[in-house]
């Protein structure tokens, strides 16, 4: 397969992505029934016709999300797919954390798997032998010796193996860059930074507000090749206040202010939406361009977050005004 | 009410010293009483304004759950409430209020919101915590008002008991036995004045 035919078919599937308009009526259903059969007629219809709980629901949209990236992974020439499989390693680095704290917690190897993003088509991992392992320190054991992910020998606890499996994603992802065409190269990273950017400041925003220790924020930075570097970052931090950043990061302005005002749920909503706005606003000069590719994976996670929200919005009676708040692409 | 009535002096002394103990008796049992419902009514007055803060606290905490619950999917929340916080650890203890025992919580051992918990999941994590010691204050107090409200009929019971049954008929015995024993007396001072003038009239004839 060409990457030509990759972008082609891409921006296919892009089409078929539901509408901004669409996912707004979605916001206003009233039950998760409502909701399924207004999705009846969609790509998520046959899945959802069975599925009777919000967990259930989520896990319809999940596999509906997973099969579109395996669909799109079939397509890529070998070099490209070396690229987007590293790309997609991040819902399985989603899923080991959560296999990890449930680990912690003893749960069953049943309660686990039923959580899980079913990603096992990018997954270079064997998830089906990590869910067996019997505690944590066996987990990352086997993490570590499949030397996928480099995870250093002192991994004290559960925020320090994500921090280190980020750490080591990031890694891998900016090293793969060389794997796509040279033209794209500079947005791909761009985007690429600016994800880590806001992750970081993620980090030194909770730590700012006393939600996490300043050693042990310092500790999860992530170096940022293509973004603000750690060592700046660890010096704001050293300041002890929130306020610091907000004058050094005004383009982030209400990503920051959602972590000062309380307001954690809507930290990840601005952060997702600040990188598909980054995504969108990039003028790409040609129809066969890979940053397409890259464009339709962050849509295609923007579509599964959102209905996934939407779906717990409308379980938990969220006023229909509020779910519109929690969505990346409205 | 079988109180083996006897017509007597001493009995009547008796009765009286009874009436006068429950005459006591009712005047301590009415403090008891207006003091369980001071005991009471500041209790209710603790209990609304804790149950007002709790409400509060519900409503934003489930709001904020629901909030971050859809942002962060249900995956991140249920695998968190999966990492170890430890079990909290209670104490009851009795306290006496009135001579009603009523349970006094104390936390031996809260549980810990630890470094394993997810940052963006502390703040809701705290919330929840900080909520369980104010369910648990309002737990103490439903108890306590529970048992004094209890106590507090029981109280009622016998403080109307005594007023309306135990004292009048206590009185109404006292007075019904005083005449008795005064009737005796007078029938007793005839008999003696007509054997006296029977008497005197013998002597007159001899």
């Amino acid at each position: 397969m060409s990457l030509t035919y990759l972008i082609c078919r891409t921006h296919g599937y892009a089409s078929k992505l539901l509408r901004k308009d669409f996912i707004r009526e979605l916001a206003a259903c009233r039950s998760l029934q409502e909701l399924a059969e207004r999705l009846s007629d969609t790509e998520y219809g046959p899945k959802l016709k069975v599925a009777g709980t919000v967990l259930d629901f989520e896990k319809a949209l999940a596999e509906v999300f997973a099969n579109r990236l395996s669909a799109l992974l079939e397509l890529a020439p070998s070099r490209i797919k070396d690229f987007i499989e590293s790309y997609l390693r991040r819902y399985e680095i989603q899923n080991l954390v959560w296999i990890a704290r449930m680990k912690l917690g003893g749960a069953s190897e049943g309660e686990i798997e039923r959580l899980l993003i079913p990603v096992k088509g990018v997954s270079r991992l064997d998830v089906e032998s990590l869910i067996k392992a019997k505690n944590l320190s066996e987990l990352i054991n086997a993490i570590r010796e499949s030397k996928t992910y480099q995870l250093p020998e002192e991994v004290e606890n559960i925020i320090d193996f994500e921090a280190e499996l980020w750490r080591s994603y990031y890694a891998q992802i900016f090293k793969k860059l060389s794997r796509i065409p040279l033209s794209d190269r500079g947005d791909v990273k761009r985007l690429l930074g600016l994800e880590l950017d806001l992750i970081n400041l993620k980090t030194c925003m909770l730590s700012a507000v006393g939600k996490l220790d300043r050693p042990v924020a310092e500790k999860l930075l992530i170096d940022n090749p293509a973004g603000v570097s750690r060592r700046k970052l660890v010096r704001l931090l050293s300041k002890g206040d929130e306020r610091i950043f907000l004058e050094h990061f005004p383009g982030y302005r209400d990503f920051l202010v959602s972590a000062v005002s309380g307001d954690d749920w809507l930290l990840e909503v601005e952060r997702f939406r600040i990188v598909r706005r980054f995504a969108e606003s990039l003028r790409i000069p040609r129809f066969v361009n890979f940053f397409y590719v890259v464009k339709y994976l962050v849509d295609l996670e923007a579509e599964y977050r959102d209905l996934r929200t939407i779906a717990i919005a409308v379980y938990h009676g969220v006023p229909p005004e509020s779910r519109l708040r929690l969505l990346v692409s409205v | 009410m079988s109180l083996g009535v006897r017509y007597t002096r001493g009995f009547l002394l008796d009765l009286k010293r009874r009436l006068s103990f429950v005459r006591d008796a009712h005047e301590l049992l009415e403090m008891k009483r207006d003091q369980l419902i001071r005991e009471i009514r500041n209790a209710i007055t603790r209990l609304k304004k804790i149950r007002g803060e709790v409400e509060e606290e519900v409503e934003e905490l489930y709001r904020d759950l629901a909030l971050t619950h859809a942002a962060y999917g249900s995956q991140e929340l249920l695998s968190a409430s999966w990492i170890p916080g430890g079990k909290m650890e209670l104490e009851i203890l009795p306290r006496i209020v009135m001579g009603v025992e009523v349970p006094e919580l104390k936390i031996v051992k809260a549980p810990s919101i630890g470094k394993d918990c997810p940052p963006h999941i502390i703040g809701l994590a705290r919330k929840a915590s900080n909520l369980i010691v104010k369910l648990l204050e309002l737990a103490e107090l439903e108890a306590m008002i529970e048992r004094i409200a209890e106590d507090l009929r029981m109280t009622n019971v016998r403080v109307n008991a005594l007023e309306k049954v135990v004292i009048p008929t206590y009185e109404e015995l006292i007075k019904r036995i005083g005449e008795t024993i005064e009737q005796s007396q007078l029938e007793e001072f005839m008999r003696v004045k007509l054997v006296k003038k029977a008497l005197a009239r013998r002597r007159e004839a001899t």
